[in-house]
């Protein structure tokens, strides 16, 4: 499209380059920013007079997140940045965000809690704030971590949704290698954008937790309808949509295996290589949380066998996109036999098939 | 309404705080602002626990100034001229908010932070706190007692104040002190409870009297590093008839009245340290 220029980025510019044209008021991170990280390139683009917002590092995540509230309280534009260790530091305050329905957009690495899990795809720490009330979408590229973060200013602040978002991408493969990315043309991103509204709505009411709680489950059913509306948009100008789920593929492909983030690319190749022998297609999930139930029930109603790739074995339970992917088969007709295959390399079990 | 010495304390600090300042509850304080919600509503913020009451009050504070200014491009050194007001207890104050830490991290930022201590962690639950006195009998294991201003350094304020109701031009005095200074200020309130303290609630006006008059809550401000008390007390004295009024002391009054010399005598030096601290003459 006209309205596009492209740049070799890695996942981190990406998230620099959206934040740049998303001018928050408040870009919030902790300390232990890497070089090349979204920070240190904002900080360049503050240097050159590219990005005028404030930029504020904190030594804690609950400092980090408290200071986000008292911020986006008389509501100002906030977004974030943290690693998957501070992510995890703070669940009660991840929650309270959420209840509070701060529109706060917080982009997330990936990576392994301890040093001697795998780096690639682990996404066990995101996974463990999937009930946070967060809205979380996973990205597999540095041109899909660009356009979410467009598109959760836009839909985090939406006067229907009004809910914190995650962008979570993987430690290395999303952050740190080079990837083509066309970019919107800043005219055009703020016409995406609009108008963020502002607005001191995130107040809580004095009816308590059960009451919060409810009208946040209703947000995020909301969310999803918003998701797709607000997907569509950019679509218009980006060209593709950042559809909830994406589907690669034979359309009538037999065998589906489903994953989420940088591990999709990987799954991607092989079943491109394997495509002579197999009908085979990838399902990747990029709306995790709220779980978009209606786009893979439709995904999944030709298929007989679906394989459910995840990082990480569960520790006495079922994984946790198993465990969504369990409840959504039960409903459908033919339900397609389910298998799970966690912490494996797709080219020793897709023979398994 | 009255007869609960935290709202007493409150609409008192509230009287003087301009009306579009944003307030900041600790979470303990929940249940008693309840009356106070009708009233101010509009203009409240009411937070949850594991909140770091003084990053928010931060954040709160820039925001409300760039919201205001039209410019983008503020200057962070330069002091923000929005207040926030947060009232917590004892226990949040001491075990959770790094006071200490706030000028040197948000230098730029107001605050005006307001402890209502019932000498308990919180007047709700009524364990311990590091306010609670020597002997008193709480709902927890009690611990070393230890004034604020041994757990702060007291140059950490640009304005600090201990008061009590009780004494109502003193406390007014302070508040309006705290309230036209900028940068951050310290207002350290004695709010009993008379379930907890064991008296009756009748008798609220005269207990808290009675405390500063034994000696036991001395009064005394703070302004760039100056101390001043403003109650002299020449000799304590009286602490045993205070001590008498109240259930939570009623064990110490034994035959041999030991426990009750030491903590006379614990008293007088904590005035010692306090006058060494304040480098406030004696009397």
């Amino acid at each position: 499209m006209d309205g596009e220029k492209i740049k070799l980025l890695t996942g981190n510019q990406a998230v620099a380059e959206a934040q740049r044209q998303i001018k928050p008021h408040f870009f919030l991170s902790t300390y232990g920013q890497r070089p090349g990280s979204v920070t240190a390139s904002l900080h360049q683009y503050a240097n050159n007079h590219l990005f005028e917002g404030r930029l504020l590092s904190f030594s804690s995540f609950t400092e980090l997140l408290s200071f986000a509230c008292g911020a986006a309280l008389p509501g100002l534009k906030v977004t974030l940045s943290v690693t998957h260790k501070e992510l995890t530091s703070s669940l009660a305050l991840l929650h309270l965000t959420a209840l509070l329905r701060l529109p706060l957009v917080m982009n997330v690495i990936n990576g392994p809690l301890l040093p001697l899990a795998s780096a690639f795809g682990n996404q066990e720490a995101a996974l463990s704030v999937r009930e946070s009330g967060w809205l979380q979408i996973y990205t597999s590229s540095a041109q899909e971590t660009y356009e979410a973060n467009l598109l959760a200013c836009k839909l985090a602040a939406d006067e229907e949704v009004r809910l914190p978002i995650m962008i979570i991408r993987d430690e290395y493969l999303g952050s740190e290698f080079y990837e083509e990315v066309s970019l919107l043309k800043d005219n055009y991103a703020e016409r995406f954008l609009g108008k963020i509204p502002g607005g001191e709505k995130t107040r809580l009411k004095e009816i308590g937790y059960a009451f919060w709680r409810r009208s946040l489950a209703q947000a995020s059913e909301r969310s999803l309808v918003k998701y797709r509306e607000h997907a569509r948009a950019l679509g218009t100008f980006t060209g593709n949509v950042l559809a909830p789920v994406g589907y690669y593929g034979s359309p009538q492909a037999g065998v589906v295996l489903i994953t989420m983030g940088s591990k999709s690319g990987q799954a991607r190749s092989l079943v491109e290589k394997l495509a002579k022998d197999k009908s085979l297609g990838v399902l990747v999930i990029r709306l995790f949380r709220p779980f978009p139930f209606r786009e893979i029930r439709e995904l999944l109603s030709k298929c007989f066998k679906v394989a459910v790739w995840e990082s990480l074995e569960e520790l006495g339970g079922e994984t946790p996109l198993f465990d969504d992917l369990w409840k959504l088969t039960a409903a459908m007709e033919t339900r397609p036999p389910l298998k799970v295959f966690a912490g494996e390399n797709p080219r020793d079990f897709f023979e398994k098939l | 309404m009255i007869d609960n010495p935290l709202l007493r304390t409150i609409s008192a600090v509230l009287a003087q705080v301009a009306e579009e300042t944003p307030l900041v509850f600790s979470a303990t304080l929940e249940v008693f602002i309840q009356p106070l919600r009708q009233q101010f509503t509009p203009r409240q913020f009411s937070v949850l626990p594991a909140v770091d009451l003084t990053s928010l009050a931060a954040g709160l504070s820039l925001a409300l100034r760039m919201k205001e200014s039209e410019k983008r491009d503020l200057n962070i050194k330069q002091q923000s001229d929005k207040d926030v007001v947060i009232f917590a207890e004892a226990g949040e104050t001491f075990g959770a908010t790094p006071l200490n830490l706030f000028r040197l991290k948000y230098p730029w930022a107001n605050l005006l932070y307001v402890c209502l201590d019932s000498q308990l962690w919180g007047i709700s639950t009524g364990e311990s706190s590091f306010s609670t006195p020597r002997g008193a009998r709480t709902l927890s294991t009690p611990v070393e007692p230890e004034p604020w201003w041994k757990i702060f350094p007291i140059d950490c304020f640009d304005y600090a104040a201990q008061g009590c109701f009780s004494h109502a031009d003193d406390f007014r005095n302070k508040v309006g002190r705290a309230v036209n200074l900028a940068g951050l200020r310290y207002l350290h309130l004695l709010a009993p409870s008379p379930l907890y303290w064991g008296f009756p609630g009748e008798e609220l006006e005269e207990v808290a009297r009675a405390a500063v008059e034994a000696g036991f809550w001395p009064l005394f401000e703070i302004e760039e590093g100056h101390g001043r008390i403003n109650l002299e007390i020449k000799k304590v004295a009286g602490l045993m008839e205070f001590y008498r009024r109240q259930g939570r002391f009623a064990h110490l009054f034994t035959e041999d009245g030991q426990v009750l010399a030491k903590t006379e005598k614990a008293l007088e030096d904590s005035w010692k340290d306090l006058r060494n601290k304040l480098k406030a003459p004696p009397p």
